[in-house]
């Protein structure tokens, strides 16, 4: 019997371009902005690599509840821990979150940097509070 | 931790695929874009990603033996099965399925249920089938 070629079947043009657009992320930075911006738990396990983030009403025996096991790309072996877009995407897809409610998400999370001075930063953008004092 | 993924060529007899506890299917593949493999389950959607095509599917067997452990305790098949793979990854299987049918490899979940849920080993019997794509 000869071998027949296989045509490719990529991936639908709207998957990939959710891929293309969803970032890889740290597994922690990502467990966090689902807690902060979703109000999704997330449960470790007895293996640092793999977490079951779950929803409201957050007691899995109750149907409405989502659910979902996650495992970091190659079990972690890469430090840090990293989910791909993949994982991202099915996660987004359980608990039926927008792709741009996470994108807006994930602009805000990167924008939240703790100012190091911040009493020195507050009287140089108020110049005439300065003065007035 | 890397445990050997035991991995038969065809399934063992249709009565195994059908009255075992859940028949699921897993495809391989290699993600061009990222440059990793990528295993989905067709009907749960689980994903696992990795360095190579025995990993990402020995991967997927450990994940899924978490999610089948935890569906039989919690009993939630509503969020079990709410969110299979996309129709694109069941038309990739169904292709593959097609053109190369001997390709379908099978492996056998090891499952971590407690006895007081009344359930012997044939009830917790799942073999998920497997397929991989060339990259």
């Amino acid at each position: 019997m000869t071998e027949t070629p296989q045509p490719s079947l990529p991936f639908s043009n709207e998957l990939r371009d959710s891929l293309s657009v969803i970032p890889e992320m740290e597994l922690d930075d990502f467990r966090k902005l689902l807690k902060a911006h979703f109000g999704i738990a997330c449960e470790p396990t007895d293996r640092e690599y793999l977490v079951r983030f779950v929803g409201q009403p957050w007691d899995e025996n109750k149907e409405s509840c989502r659910a979902i096991s996650v495992m970091a790309h190659s079990r972690g072996k890469t430090a840090p821990l990293r989910l791909s877009p993949h994982h991202i995407l099915q996660v987004l897809a359980k608990f039926e979150i927008p792709q741009k409610n996470f994108d807006d998400a994930y602009q805000l999370s990167k924008k939240r940097v703790e100012p190091i001075r911040p009493s020195v930063k507050h009287t140089d953008s108020n110049p005439s509070e300065k003065e007035a004092s | 931790m890397t445990s050997v993924t035991k991995e038969r060529p065809a399934m063992a007899s249709t009565q195994d695929w059908l009255t075992q506890l859940f028949p699921l299917r897993v495809l391989g593949d290699y993600d061009e874009k990222h440059g990793f493999f990528v295993a989905y389950c067709l009907e749960t959607g689980s994903v696992t990603t990795a360095d190579d095509m025995d990993t990402v599917v020995d991967m997927m067997k450990e994940l899924l033996e978490d999610e089948v452990s935890r569906v039989m305790m919690s009993r939630n098949l509503a969020n079990f099965f709410s969110t299979p793979a996309p129709f694109e990854v069941r038309e990739k299987w169904t292709h593959l399925a097609k053109t190369s049918p001997e390709k379908i490899g099978e492996i056998r979940l090891d499952l971590k249920i407690p006895p007081s849920e009344g359930l012997d080993d044939r009830d917790t019997s799942t073999v998920i089938a497997v397929l991989k794509r060339a990259a």
